[in-house]
């Protein structure tokens, strides 16, 4: 048996005799089953150790994106680009970081790197389409799914995306051909189960849809896909945290700048036409505006929270698997 | 591994000697809509320094330049339109927004700190007791100002 390393990673001489630093290797475990926090922790302890290794900061860049810390994850990915310039993984990196920013430009020039860097690299087709899906261009989307199916017909990750790009289009037949090829190659993977319980969902079958959330959960405890479709399931229950949630997607869609700019939009035109509807004499009306504006402010204030709990309910069932 | 072995990710929170002061960035927010600047700069800028957040410096600059340009804005809509009685709703409106605006932005900057503050077991004091008293105070507060400059007045809101 071998003798365990003395640097509290766990892992023994043989395990670590070639291949990536230990602390790296326990971080590419983490990510595996999606524990993000986890990987960031060894990853630390990975870069304390040595803060010139180009793939760590790439790593850590890639983790901190899943945790939605994406001006670290930018800072990261550069970084490695700087020890590294020829990384694909930087590269992928920054992309995603930058697209999860709205740098559409910037990422789709980091990604097209990383092709030709790597002309097989799934991940950076994958990025490009949703890059193409945040422009609007459903055609190209497509065409790079398509061109990511040919270079890698079992990855799951594939045909979760095109079973999700046929169901915003509602082709929900196809959708479901590319669901079930998914579940075929992955079965327990959690965005194979988010795509089938959103199927779910648009077939109306509510709790299927709930209960493939909750499986999905039980793999990966912070998978966004799967959060999304129990909030959404949640949202269907009751109009007005429906409302709430539909609003909150969009809002979330515009990043931090598109909700200053919307919010203080709103405000500065119903504080406008309230002063305008006074100095018409029609104080009624701007009453009533400004009585509506209250009630908005109130429910916005009061609405995550009915939702977090309505939430948390929901995420009692879940049982985490022993791994997690 | 002891924590000064570990790699400092960029924008986690740095060491800060007034840490127990930090609040969810929610109550300045608040004091900037319903006590006013005289409360919420000086509580952002505090909030900002316990918190050690890496965008730290920018938050005080924007904070200290709250009252810069709201007067700023009144000055400008006294040289462009005139401050006759009829406008002077309109031009509060402006000040207002210019302030709201600035604190939503501080607001947002903050926010990411304190998310990552609470990420690291860090926890925030209940800001409800300042916002009281300064919503109580504010009358008095602005009356004092008053006597010192309109603009400054203006400031208060």
């Amino acid at each position: 048996m071998s003798e365990e390393l003395d640097d509290g990673s766990g892992l023994n001489r043989e395990e670590a005799v070639g291949g990536p630093p230990p602390w790296e290797r326990l971080a590419a475990q983490a990510m595996g089953v999606g524990n993000w926090n986890g990987a960031i922790h060894h990853l630390r302890r990975a870069l304390g150790a040595d803060p010139e290794r180009a793939m760590a900061h790439a790593l850590l860049s890639l983790c901190l994106i899943h945790t939605n810390r994406l001006f670290a994850a930018t800072h990261e990915a550069r970084r490695a680009l700087e020890l590294e310039p020829e990384l694909p993984e930087g590269h992928l990196a920054l992309g995603l970081a930058l697209r999860g920013q709205g740098k559409l430009k910037e990422a789709r020039r980091a990604l097209e790197q990383t092709l030709a860097l790597e002309p097989e690299h799934t991940g950076a087709m994958l990025g490009l389409a949703a890059l193409h899906r945040q422009a609007g261009d459903r055609t190209g989307e497509r065409q790079m799914l398509e061109r990511a199916l040919q270079v890698a017909p079992d990855d799951e990750s594939v045909h979760v995306a095109l079973g999700t790009w046929h169901l915003v289009g509602g082709e929900l037949v196809e959708a479901r051909r590319y669901a079930e090829s998914a579940r075929t190659l992955s079965p327990d993977v959690p965005e194979v189960l988010v795509l089938l319980g959103e199927l779910a969902l648009r077939e109306g079958k509510v709790n299927e849809a709930r209960d493939f959330a909750i499986w999905a959960l039980q793999h990966d405890a912070m998978d966004p896909g799967a959060l999304a479709l129990l909030a959404s399931i949640q949202a269907r229950q009751s109009v007005l945290l429906g409302l709430w949630w539909r609003y909150s997607v969009w809002m979330q869609a515009r990043g931090d700048r598109g909700q200053i700019a919307v919010l203080m939009g709103a405000w500065l035109v119903v504080q406008l036409a309230t002063q305008v509807l006074t100095d018409l004499g029609r104080t009624g009306a701007s009453g009533a505006l400004s009585t509506v504006w209250l009630v908005v402010a109130i429910y916005s204030w009061v609405g995550p929270a009915l939702f977090q709990a309505a939430l948390e309910k929901e995420l009692k069932r879940v049982r985490l698997r022993d791994d997690f | 591994m002891p924590a000064d072995l570990l790699y400092r990710i960029v924008d986690e929170p740095s060491p800060s000697p007034w840490k127990k002061a930090v609040v969810r960035p929610f109550w300045p927010w608040l004091a900037m809509a319903l006590a006013g600047t005289w409360l919420a700069v000086p509580w952002f800028i505090v909030n900002a320094l316990a918190l050690g957040s890496p965008t730290r410096r920018r938050e005080i600059a924007l904070a200290a330049a709250v009252p810069v340009l709201m007067v700023l804005v009144v000055v400008g809509a006294q040289l462009l339109f005139g401050l006759s009685e009829g406008r002077v709703p309109y031009v509060l409106v402006a000040v207002r927004f210019a302030k709201l605006l600035a604190g939503y932005v501080l607001f947002t900057w903050q926010a990411r700190a304190f998310q990552l503050h609470e990420h690291f077991g860090g926890d925030g004091r209940n800001g409800v007791l300042v916002l009281m008293v300064g919503f109580m105070l504010r009358e008095k507060v602005l009356k004092g100002l008053g006597d010192v400059s309109p603009f400054l007045l203006l400031g208060g809101l």
